[in-house]
């Protein structure tokens, strides 16, 4: 415990903001990387579909958002936005402790998330490129992974609305 | 409103009439015309019926010339059409004469031709190029080329690389032969260009020594004259090529003027094709021909009154129970429930003889994309977006044509949570007005807030989800009554339904293990219905295990309609406080439309997506029978015109 006083509670919130929207934009750039490689190859061949390439590629996008989103309200709340930083330093590991927890789901879900829906998006403009008709079956199916992304974010919400 | 009935067509024709009925039937775009593959197959049949022959395969050369002229003539002469302009419109007797088809194909044919003809031109200038060159460093060497030498001297051109030691080359051939002398012409960074002057009869002496210095044989090739000449004759080519491309481009440009009536023939062409194709389904004797296909029910009025005109035969039969998987399936729904096509088109249509999902689903569909996505400022775009395209384009597309009503209705929808969340892009109001008055709480009325009231969100969007379930199932139990299998329908959905009665009823009371007890008996007794000896066994423990799951996470899937309507408001929320930080109006205005505009783009695509899912993956699978097959009736289809009946 002393160890983690070391630190003090301020610092244990603020890296738990940080690797929130840290961890899930990590993610998002491999998605969208894994997607957007994949979109080279077909954009190669019909540059004219780079629109609905681009509409894959931004799909797994979202979960940099969201963490920036889970970021933003628990900085929010601590009270660091316009707040006296000197009351802030103050804050007891306890609370510290309270605010990194509340924002891992978001963290571990938006990183590992968001590479597997790149890894979905990459095959789905693999559908784009051999059945054009049916692209939209490869939303859908992305779309599924999502959910998982929401739900973190829901439950990071969840947790820090109580703050 | 609802799934269309289709009768089976058979029809007998005279032979010579078969073309005027197949259009005539194009025209009125009420008939399928199918394959007849299992009556060749009867022997007997076979003997009299053969496949009707057809053009086809003409008119498909025909069209693929055309449709490479067009997209040959968008690449020379592209022209900008604005936006939103719909496509000209065409009355239908102007659209079915083929008086202009001609001049369109030999149009198409010349604009090939001049693209070829560019083609070589470009083929050839590069040829020159090259040539213009390798010639370039000779260009100080005044023999014609193809000298070679006199009678007792012979001449060699090469180059040898620019890092050879000259003077060493000139002393090593003089040493080989003494009778021969190299002169360098001139030099580059990368060759050294040089002819070399020796006794004919010592030139096989001559050449180890070269060889060894790395002279080889210049890049031109045969040619005859001098370098000068012939890069002065190779640049007149060049200009000769150039001046013909030119010609080349204004003819295409003077066709460019054809565009718009190759694109209406085109078109022509395409219908023409269909008829052709569909030609090819007919069985045919000497002197009458044989129509198999399927037709629309409310349309057979006017094909009756239509084929009173011809010397034809038909009958017209309900289709079997057994050959409904053969049925095509056509929806047909009013304006607001239209649209749902979208969605049933791109899951799977609805088998023939179940129910259209579109009427159930529509209701649904909206209020909760409207919940997801819950912005007055949105709703607004969302149904101005609609409106604009809608009555300016009249878009015709499959996608577009669901597309656009579908986003107006969702926009109403979004419009309405918006005012019941107190949403307008986010708290770009309240924002604003603290910019100018940092003291202000202004915020926009709300019955709820998607933050405050997290948990009472979710549980209504689970209750949602719960109604939604339900209705499937109610639509389950429909079907299976109607099909006679009504103990089938109590013992599952009926059995299910009276679970959660008194699963209810129990946390009512408080009575919870009793409701318990009660419920697994009820579960108990009815999931082994159908099945027999140890099959009961497993079906119990089987359905228990998968309705139990099965009904909650369907429901609990619901909870995406809280999670993304808190999304999407803190991502604007986030957005616009990025925005007041700046603490300028101007610069706020420019980040706040610039993360709304991201929002906005990210929630109407995500919105739809997980809205589809709900319905296709939650609500379909209570009750959705699918595999119908499209109706796909022989009509007019156009890409560049629109044909109007007048």
């Amino acid at each position: 415990m002393s160890f983690l006083e070391s630190f003090g509670g301020l610092a244990l919130a603020l890296l738990g903001a940080g690797l929130a929207v840290g961890l899930s934009c990590v993610g998002s750039a491999k998605g969208t990387g894994i997607a957007g490689e994949a979109g080279t190859g077909l954009l190669s061949q019909d540059p004219s579909k780079s629109g609905k390439v681009m509409v894959l590629q931004l799909l797994p996008g979202t979960q940099g958002l969201y963490g920036m989103v889970v970021f933003f309200f628990a900085i929010a709340r601590m009270g660091l936005m316009g707040g006296d930083f000197n009351t802030l330093l103050g804050m007891t590991t306890a609370t510290g402790m309270a605010y990194f927890v509340a924002c891992m789901p978001m963290a571990l879900g938006g990183l590992l998330s968001a590479i597997a829906q790149g890894k979905v998006a990459a095959g789905s403009i693999n559908i784009l490129a051999k059945k054009p008709d049916d692209w939209s079956k490869g939303l859908l199916l992305c779309g599924i992974v999502e959910f998982y992304a929401i739900l973190s974010l829901l439950a990071s919400m969840l947790m820090l609305l109580q703050f | 409103m609802a799934i269309v009935r289709m009768k089976k067509l058979s029809l007998l024709a005279t032979r010579s009439q078969k073309d005027e009925i197949l259009h005539e039937l194009m025209r009125l775009g009420c008939v399928e015309v199918r394959e007849q593959d299992e009556i060749l197959s009867d022997a007997g049949m076979a003997d009299v019926l053969t496949r009707e022959s057809s053009d086809a395969v003409e008119w498909r050369t025909k069209k693929t010339a055309l449709s490479e002229a067009i997209k040959l003539l968008d690449r020379y002469v592209p022209k900008k059409t604005p936006m939103l302009t719909p496509r000209p419109e065409l009355g239908e007797a102007q659209f079915l004469d083929e008086a202009e088809l001609e001049s369109a194909l030999s149009a198409a044919r010349e604009i090939i031709a001049l693209d070829e003809r560019m083609r070589s031109d470009t083929a050839e200038e590069n040829r020159q190029q090259l040539l213009i060159e390798a010639l370039t460093p000779w260009r100080g060497f005044e023999l014609p080329l193809e000298t070679g030498g006199t009678r007792y001297v012979s001449m060699l051109l090469g180059t040898v690389p620019a890092a050879a030691d000259l003077g060493a080359l000139s002393t090593a051939l003089t040493e080989a032969l003494p009778e021969s002398e190299v002169f360098e012409i001139s030099s580059d960074e990368n060759l050294r260009y040089l002819s070399v002057f020796c006794l004919r009869s010592g030139e096989d002496a001559a050449m180890p020594v070269l060889r060894d210095y790395g002279f080889a044989a210049p890049a031109f090739g045969a040619v005859t004259g001098s370098a000068q000449e012939n890069i002065k004759a190779a640049q007149a080519a060049l200009e000769k090529l150039a001046a013909d491309k030119a010609a080349c481009r204004s003819q295409l440009e003077q066709q460019a003027g054809n565009r718009d009536m190759i694109k209406v023939c085109f078109d022509r062409i395409n219908t023409r094709v269909d008829v052709e194709e569909a030609a090819e389904r007919l069985l045919k004797t000497e002197k009458a021909v044989l129509l198999e296909g399927w037709v629309s029910v409310p349309e057979i009025p006017a094909m009756e009154k239509t084929l009173s005109g011809f010397d034809c035969a038909y009958e017209l039969t309900e289709p079997a129970e057994e050959e409904y998987g053969d049925v095509p399936v056509d929806l047909r729904n009013g304006k607001i429930v239209r649209p749902m096509n979208m969605v049933t088109d791109m899951y799977s249509l609805p088998a023939y003889g179940s129910v259209d999902p579109n009427p159930l689903m529509a209701p649904f569909f909206i209020v909760f994309y409207g919940m997801m996505m819950a912005d007055m400022g949105y709703g607004l775009i969302m149904m101005l977006l609609s409106l604009i395209v809608v009555t300016k384009a009249k878009p015709q597309g499959a996608t577009m044509r669901y597309m656009m009503p579908l986003m107006g209705l969702c926009g109403v929808s979004t419009f309405i949570w918006g005012a019941l969340t107190g949403g307008f892009f986010g708290d770009l109001i309240p924002q604003l007005i603290r910019l100018f008055n940092p003291e202000s709480t202004f915020a926009l009325p709300a019955l709820f807030s998607p933050l405050d009231d997290a948990v009472a969100v979710l549980i209504g969007s689970l209750i949602l989800g719960v109604i939604q379930v339900f209705t499937g199932m109610i639509v389950s139990m429909y079907m299976k009554i109607k099909r006679g299998e009504t103990m089938s329908a109590l013992c599952g959905e009926g059995a299910w339904f009276l679970v959660f009665i008194i699963a209810g009823a129990g946390f009512a009371m408080g009575q919870i293990k009793i409701a318990l007890i009660a419920a697994v008996v009820v579960l108990v007794v009815t999931q082994g219905y159908g099945k027999k000896g140890f099959g009961i066994i497993t079906g119990i423990f089987g359905s228990l295990y998968n309705g139990i799951t099965g009904y909650f996470s369907d429901i609990l899937s619901y909870s995406r309609l809280m999670a993304l309507m808190l999304a999407g408001a803190v991502v604007a929320q986030v957005f616009n406080q990025l925005g007041a930080m700046t603490g300028n109006v101007v610069t706020f205005i420019i980040v706040a439309l610039i993360g709304n505009a991201l929002n906005f783009a990210l929630n109407i695509l995500g919105c739809y997506v997980h809205d589809m899912r709900l319905q296709c993956l939650e609500f379909f699978g209570r009750f959705y029978e699918d595999g119908g097959k499209p109706f796909r009736p022989l009509k007019i289809k156009t890409q560049y015109v629109n044909v109007v009946k007048k």
